[in-house]
């Protein structure tokens, strides 16, 4: 059953990972044509990189994400008509997806230390492995939860998740907008800040010298398990809805 | 061995599938006929477990649906659902890993039947292509069951005599084997059993021969005026027109046929009736078809 989902998400990779060398080409050829020389000055915490490189698992959650909705619009009867349960076969579904975006997630971090390099940048990378682990852990459960939250909201309505995962990029972002604005009345405020906690957007953001800056009043590691625990939960729910739909 | 008893699917007002009850003994092939909108999709969807019904049960071989049912079931919906982006290889090739019974020499064989380019896109394919793989996809693991919906249409005539052959050959090794079609003829070759739908219900349901047997009629012409019919059962439908009669003999055509000789009749025949009069019989909703 699995076998249509690794195929898709093979695909995927496929694509993702070499429009990221086209970049990585782009970038050596514009670099070497030009003066071919850097600085070296300052420092890169390698934290930054594992940080930045979640854009690749969202980018990840929100093309697999729609997988479940595809195949209740297309080949239900195909797919319900194997000899496995069906929240058995959902959940494969949702344990290769959630491979693709741990895969991602790699792909992007080993990329951008390779653009680092070929910026001959490479010696000012320091590594800090605490906070390494810190943000690698809030931006992989953050993609999770991304894919969760898409998952749950596409799993009864057929063939509408990759509408449902395009708009994400818009809602998401918005509503962690909202959450800083101070023009509305307080009970509204309210409103969006409990949205907000299903909103991966708002339980990312880094922990600074200055303190907490995301929405979220939690540590690190507390956002870490927030993502994941909301995420394993959801990704529950839309297996069970998914699952127990009628066609 | 399929037993439907009292099976029940609403959506909201409308009663979709009212109360059917159907048996399909193992090995039978039984067409299951009905106008459009009659329920019969429905009614497949209820017994797959993709709708849930609202009353009534379903069982295969005794056993209740469940996901172990699907190793021994192949299905065909109305529409064929395929992976627009695989190819008729890598949809060969989920079949094998999702169905512990994949034969692949029966796969092989079908692929090769049909004509099929395994190296094409389902996407690619033509309408009877894509029927013809979702037949494919049903039959690689040799099922006991079938069920079956349209599952000839938009092929060629030469692949739905093909098609037909696949299911007697089918029904010949033991498979059951329950098939929706519009198409009378179809079903009047390879189903020995019929079942008819009429606004969710099941109107009309038995062996084939013994419907027709069981709705010949005799027509008998006199010299004049039309006698007296006596002896003849007084529950049998008879039409008069003019001095002729046509009396519907349920089941009992040759002793009627007699009965008209000794009232006189200067003409008797016996018409027999096809499955298309019996199946336009049974959904007459006054005179609409």
């Amino acid at each position: 059953m699995e076998y249509v989902e690794i195929l898709r998400t093979r695909r995927i990779l496929i694509w993702y990972t070499a429009i990221i060398v086209a970049g990585l080409v782009i970038t050596a050829i514009s670099f070497y044509a030009g003066h071919g020389h850097n600085g070296n000055s300052g420092n890169l915490p390698f934290s930054m990189l594992a940080a930045g490189a979640g854009i690749g698992a969202l980018l990840i959650a929100t093309l697999v994400a729609p997988g479940l909705s595809a195949e209740a619009a297309n080949t239900t009867a195909l797919i319900w008509t194997r000899p496995a349960p069906r929240d058995e076969v959902a959940a494969r579904f949702v344990g290769i997806d959630v491979a693709a975006i741990v895969i991602g997630y790699v792909i992007l971090l080993v990329a951008m230390v390779t653009g680092v390099a070929i910026l001959g940048a490479f010696p000012i990378i320091t590594f800090d492995a605490p906070a390494v682990l810190r943000s690698a852990s809030l931006a992989v459960g953050g993609a999770l939860m991304w894919y969760a939250v898409i998952s749950v909201a596409a799993a009864r309505l057929p063939g509408r998740g990759a509408l449902i995962a395009g708009l994400a990029w818009g809602v998401f972002p918005i509503l962690a907008g909202l959450y800083h604005a101070h023009s509305f009345p307080i009970w509204l405020h309210d409103v969006i800040y409990a949205l907000n906690f299903l909103n991966p957007m708002a339980w990312l953001g880094g922990t600074t010298p200055q303190g907490n800056s995301s929405i979220i009043p939690l540590s690190v590691w507390g956002r870490v398990l927030g993502e994941c625990a909301i995420a394993v939960a959801l990704a529950v729910a839309s297996v069970r809805l998914w699952s127990t739909r009628e066609a | 061995m399929i037993a439907i008893s009292g099976l029940t699917k609403r959506f909201g007002d409308v009663l979709a599938v009212d109360d059917v009850s159907l048996e399909v003994p193992e090995g039978s092939v039984c067409g299951l006929l009905g106008r459009n909108g009659a329920g019969k999709t429905t009614a497949f969807k209820c017994l797959l477990g993709f709708a849930r019904a609202d009353a009534g049960e379903v069982r295969f071989d005794g056993a209740p649906l469940g996901a172990h049912t699907f190793a021994k079931l192949g299905y065909v919906p109305e529409r064929p659902e395929l992976y627009r982006w695989l190819t008729v290889a890598q949809h060969i090739e989920y079949a094998r890993r999702s169905q512990p019974a994949f034969d692949a020499a029966r796969a092989k064989e079908l692929v090769a039947t049909f004509r099929l380019n395994e190296r094409k896109k389902a996407g690619k394919l033509s309408k009877g292509q894509q029927t013809a793989l979702a037949l494919i996809l049903a039959l690689v693991h040799r099922p006991k069951v079938l069920i079956l919906d349209e599952p000839a249409s938009g092929l060629d005539p030469v692949m739905q005599r093909v098609v037909l052959d696949i299911l007697v050959d089918a029904a010949t090794s033991g498979a059951t084997i329950l098939i929706s079609s519009h198409q009378i003829g179809q079903i009047d070759r390879a189903a020995d059993r019929v079942a008819i739908m009429r606004d969710g219900k099941v109107v009309v349901a038995g062996v084939i021969d013994d419907l027709r047997e069981a709705s010949r009629v005799v027509e008998a012409t006199f010299a004049g005026d039309v006698p007296e019919l006596t002896g003849l059962d007084p529950a049998m439908r008879i039409e008069r027109v003019g001095t002729s009669v046509r009396a519907h003999a349920n089941g009992r055509a040759d002793a009627v046929a007699a009965r008209f000789g000794a009232l006189g009749a200067v003409g008797v025949r016996v018409v027999d009736r096809s499955l298309e009069d019996l199946f336009l019989d049974a959904v007459d909703d006054g005179g609409n078809h």
